[in-house]
């Protein structure tokens, strides 16, 4: 369990300034830090910017891919739904003896305007469709779980303070047979 | 019973029908009516709090005048748990305690209603799941256990007139 911290997450959608088209992280890396020393100036712990983040890179329009880009490049341009997915991503890890759920099969998150025009993020949990049933009838006990974790999700990603309207829903995820078909 | 409870009634009743036979129309009737019942439960109470029962009819316009958009914003104000403040409440009105647990779910839990509703009324493109239903209908039950808590507290005459007025009383 670590810490939330906001490195970028493999799979999600960037662009880079100076480049057409939208990129997609494919890999997350940590490099030993070339400055190792402190120098006369420096006061304090050592800085967080020593901990340093690469990513790979590969463009959603063609086959280029570019490799050892740092994550905190300003040429690095992450759309606004980045903070949510870290914060997701941050409760796989069970911080705090909080519990991420196993019939949690994945998440999506959107950021669009809600039905009365407000600026949203929608963040909808895809939960594993015999999770809801017990002995072919829906279980309410796992229903109120369920619904337990997204107001929980809910409270984390108000605590991001985004100024967005935050919905966290959940709903079933399509069967592998049903996509396949 | 009152409107509101009639309504989870039948919010209940449409979420619970044979998963295999039921049909769209009745899983987003349930959604909908899951959202009204979480409506009209918190605009009778505004409109006790606010209007007497007296000439007859009073209290009723008074519910009536309630908006949802309006209700949105401040559920919306009020969704964080342990807060001491929220979105444009007068500087003049201090919020009693921090905003409760229940408090806090009854204000994400109506959003979340309001904007399921909208989509089960008019988004065609969206296929609803009966699980959709159920969990919609499970969370305005909880708004109803919540609020029978919550209903007593200092923090809750504050909520009741901002559903009311919050969107005027900064003039």
């Amino acid at each position: 369990m670590g810490d939330l911290n906001f490195d970028p997450i493999v799979g999600e959608e960037v662009r880079l300034l100076g480049r057409q088209g939208l990129y997609k992280v494919v890999r997350v890396y940590m490099k030993p830090p070339t400055r190792t020393w402190r120098t006369k100036g420096d006061v304090g712990p050592p800085s967080p910017a020593l901990r340093l983040v690469f990513v790979d890179l590969k463009s959603e329009e063609s086959d280029e891919v570019l490799t050892d880009v740092p994550a905190d490049s300003e040429r690095l341009k992450f759309d606004e739904t980045h903070p949510v997915r870290c914060a997701i991503e941050w409760l796989k890890t069970n911080p705090n003896g909080r519990k991420y759920p196993d019939f949690i099969i994945d998440y999506d998150v959107e950021a669009r305007s809600d039905h009365a025009g407000n600026p949203s993020i929608f963040v909808r949990f895809l939960v594993d469709p015999d999770y809801f049933y017990e002995n072919g009838r829906a279980s309410q006990e796992r229903i109120a779980a369920l619904n337990e974790f997204t107001y929980q999700v809910q409270q984390v990603l108000l605590g991001l303070d985004l100024d967005r309207w935050i919905y966290v829903r959940s709903g079933e995820a399509r069967r592998a047979l049903d996509v396949a078909s | 019973m009152s409107l509101a409870e009639e309504l989870l009634e039948h919010a209940r009743f449409l979420a619970n029908l044979d998963p295999r036979t039921t049909s769209q129309a009745n899983i987003r009737r349930a959604i909908s009516a899951a959202y009204y019942a979480v409506f009209h439960l918190l605009a009778a109470e505004v409109a006790e709090q606010v209007s007497p029962d007296s000439p007859a009819g009073l209290r009723e316009r008074t519910q009536r005048a309630l908006e949802h958009t309006q209700m949105g914003k401040v559920a919306k104000a009020f969704s964080q748990e342990g807060a001491t403040r929220v979105k444009d409440l007068p500087d003049d009105i201090v919020l009693p305690n921090p905003v409760s647990r229940e408090l806090a779910s009854i204000g994400n839990r109506f959003k979340e209603l309001q904007d399921a509703r909208h989509a089960a009324d008019y988004d065609v493109s969206k296929y609803f799941y009966p699980t959709d239903a159920l969990t919609q209908v499970q969370e305005a039950e909880e708004v109803f256990k919540d609020w029978k808590i919550e209903e007593t507290s200092s923090n809750a005459t504050v909520f009741l007139a901002s559903l009311m007025f919050g969107r005027s009383w900064n003039k």
